[in-house]
């Protein structure tokens, strides 16, 4: 019976502890993510400005009546789309080129590493005003090399053909150098007998990329694609510092259209509607994504 | 070993990202202490930090009330900062009226007046104020702070916009600037810019790459010298404003300036300063910017109007001093004296010494030498004689943002009344308006 007790109670206080340690981390979840989830869910169903917060009133489905009319949030929608569809592959095949090249045992690779990996330390709002200043039309740096091969001048950003394709390589060019550094890691972590093996039986280095090389890499660009991926639906800095959402919507994404809606022009309610019809679209994403790569992972 | 390599970087990138989210939006509050002396504690909020000369004005203001009002009233000053489009120091005071934390009294961007006048965050100033005390001020000034009748906000600074012009190509090409009185007509205007622009020089620059504000401030002039404006006298309805003739004959204009080469649609950083345009249509902060440029000998000449048939109209307006709306019945009047003293002629004097802003009242304007000669005549002519306010709209953000939309469709590529309209659907639909 003693002995029972004892055992309880240094039971309940081992799982005291344990309660301590999780409690900092399961405290800033619940404040800085589920009650502003619940709250985005509660505000999306009334018409909650931000400097009348007296005057909110419950209307309902309104706002989402309300977003199947809003034609500029249905072309952040496909903005946002053909941004993740551009970005993903390019920043993947990018972060993987630099990652080969890099993997060397040369003199002063190690400079190159730092170069490659330098745009993603610098702020995008550093990177985005910089880029602007390349792709300026007038005389920017990009337009001036072009010019010399008698190229050009082209619109870029102000032409609202081209304008998402410029941030979509502005965006691949600050992000890659990060899932560099992962890819050079897995492909250190390849065993080099494989390699060696290879050479013996004659294989070309081309062969021995495919067949080697990207294999041991799958899980890997699995986690680099899923981090993209997420990354890239919540793309606002780039726009809102280049373009504005413009030229003629061409850049307007999901996230800075909600930005907006909610901050500039007051009306928490709607943007909040639109959040949870974002939020609604990346868990639809992000479980499909689970589920292709859980199967992959079977095989 | 290489795994803990990745996740040292990913935990600095992780930090680095933080320290780059929160660094600088704000600064400390100031403590409140209770005065000693029974005074009456009042707070006031301001949008600049001391790491200004405009911050540090405001500062010694304070310090200065607190002075001469010693045992009676005592104001606590905050500086917060602002960061970007509606940062920072906005996103305190949406917080603050939510939350019931706002201070007695707050800085107010002019064109939002309407819109914390309507949620009743701020409250009218009138009663505190004497006509005769009030006719000091700028037109446009009173004009700015006027929402539904009654006054709500003063300031102790104000802004205008010209044409500043390179003296020695304007000598090269024969042309004689306007003068203040007489400005130039949109043709004139053109027809400069026209033979002022050569293969590496343009005739004027007008940051017709802005998509903010700075389309509507620099802009609307021109729709307001033809008699009319983007938004109906209440403030609530574009149709038949903002996609009228006016503001189709404005776009065009703009648009045929940049196709025919006279202006750049992407104006190069500082083209003006290095010669790269010879004109710039831009705002009274210029002058402190050509001072870093002083082989650039330069004029200023007042805003354009439309045609010979129109009135000229400049544009105007800038930061305010308002009472809150939380602010306690007792503590109103104190509140209303401390927006006085923020704003006298010795305030509006500083502020021009402080960011070189043209002062908010007449008998400032005589105290600063500059504003009596050329160039600076120009702004204190167009601020007493033709200033006109933006819109004083509780849909002024919507409004100004769809307007600057507007403008950059058209600069790339679409038609002009199709721009305007959409613009007015899309005003519309985000303000549900009928």
């Amino acid at each position: 019976m003693s002995a029972n007790t004892a055992k309880k109670k240094s039971l309940s206080k081992e799982s005291l502890t344990g309660l301590a340690f999780i409690a900092p981390a399961v405290v800033l979840l619940f404040v800085f993510l589920l009650v502003p989830f619940m709250l985005t869910i509660g505000n999306s169903f009334t018409n909650y400005n931000i400097l009348k917060p007296g005057q909110t009133e419950f209307v309902g489905l309104k706002n989402f009546v309300k977003l199947t009319k809003d034609t500029v949030f249905m072309k952040s929608i496909v903005n946002t789309f053909v941004f993740v569809i551009m970005v993903v592959p390019l920043q993947v095949c990018l972060a993987l080129g630099l990652a080969l090249l890099i993997n060397r045992k040369l003199k002063g690779i190690s400079i190159y590493r730092l170069a490659f990996f330098a745009p993603t330390v610098l702020s995008l709002v550093v990177v985005s005003i910089l880029w602007s200043y390349i792709y300026n039309p007038n005389n920017g740096l990009l337009n001036s090399l072009l010019g010399s091969l008698g190229l050009g001048p082209y619109k870029f950003l102000n032409d609202p053909k081209t304008a998402m394709f410029c941030i979509v390589v502005l965006s691949a060019w600050q992000g890659c150098g990060f899932q560099m550094m992962i890819f050079l890691s897995g492909l250190q972590d390849i065993p080099l007998y494989l390699y060696e093996a290879a050479e013996v039986d004659g294989a070309t280095k081309f062969q021995q990329f495919v067949n080697i090389t990207l294999p041991g890499l799958s899980n890997i660009a699995v986690f680099v694609s899923l981090n993209i991926v997420v990354a890239a639906f919540q793309l606002i800095i780039q726009p809102m510092m280049m373009t504005g959402g413009g030229p003629q919507n061409a850049t307007m994404t999901i996230v800075y259209e909600i930005y907006q809606t909610g901050f500039k022009y007051n009306q928490m309610g709607y943007g909040s509607a639109m959040a949870l019809v974002f939020t609604v679209m990346v868990l639809i994403i992000t479980l499909v994504q689970n589920k292709i790569t859980s199967k992959l992972n079977e095989e | 070993m290489k795994k803990s390599v990745v996740s040292l970087l990913l935990a600095g990138s992780l930090a680095v990202s933080a320290i780059a989210g929160c660094g600088g939006s704000q600064s400390a509050p100031t403590q409140a202490e209770t005065a000693a002396d029974g005074s009456m504690e009042l707070t006031i909020w301001v949008h600049e930090t001391e790491s200004s000369d405009e911050g540090k004005l405001y500062a010694r203001l304070v310090e200065e009330f607190n002075q001469k009002y010693a045992g009676k009233y005592h104001a606590n000053l905050s500086q917060i900062a602002r960061s970007g489009d509606a940062g920072g120091y906005d996103d305190k005071i949406n917080a603050a009226i939510s939350n019931g934390g706002l201070p007695d009294v707050f800085t107010v961007d002019g064109v939002t007046v309407a819109q914390y006048a309507d949620a009743g965050a701020i409250i009218p100033i009138d009663q505190y104020f004497t006509s005769e005390e009030l006719s000091d001020f700028n037109p446009s000034i009173i004009q700015q702070g006027t929402y539904d009748g009654k006054l709500y906000t003063l300031g102790a600074m104000d802004s205008s916009v010209g044409i500043f012009y390179n003296k020695d190509m304007f000598q090269a090409a024969g042309i004689t600037p306007a003068t203040a009185e007489n400005p130039w007509t949109l043709e004139e205007l053109t027809d400069a810019a026209r033979k002022l622009t050569t293969d590496d020089c343009f005739g004027i620059t007008m940051s017709l790459d802005a998509k903010d504000e700075t389309i509507i401030y620099f802009f609307l002039p021109l729709i307001q010298s033809q008699g009319s404006n983007i938004v109906s006298d209440d403030g609530l309805i574009t149709d038949g404003y903002m996609n009228g003739e006016a503001a189709v004959n404005v776009l065009t204009w703009i648009k045929d300036m940049a196709d025919n080469g006279y202006a750049s649609a992407t104006p190069a950083e500082n083209s003006f300063e290095l010669k790269q345009a010879a004109m710039a249509l831009t705002g009274a902060w210029e002058p402190a910017n050509l001072a870093k440029f002083p082989d650039v000998n330069w004029g200023l000449m007042p805003m354009a109007k439309y045609d010979s048939n129109s009135k000229a109209v400049s544009a105007c307006g800038s930061w305010t001093f308002a009472v809150s709306g939380q602010c306690a019945e007792e503590k109103k009047e104190g509140a209303a004296e401390l927006v006085r003293f923020m704003t006298s002629t010795e305030a509006a004097a500083g502020m021009f010494a402080a960011n070189s802003m043209p002062p908010s009242r007449q008998s400032a304007f005589s105290q600063i030498a500059q504003f009596g000669e050329e160039p600076l005549s120009v702004f204190q002519y167009q601020l007493t004689n033709t200033a006109q306010a933006r819109p004083v709209s509780v849909n002024y953000a919507v409004a100004s943002n769809q307007f600057a939309t507007a403008v950059q469709n058209v600069l790339t590529g679409m038609d002009v009344k199709e721009a305007l309209d959409q613009a007015v659907t899309q005003y519309n639909f985000q303000t549900d308006t009928e």
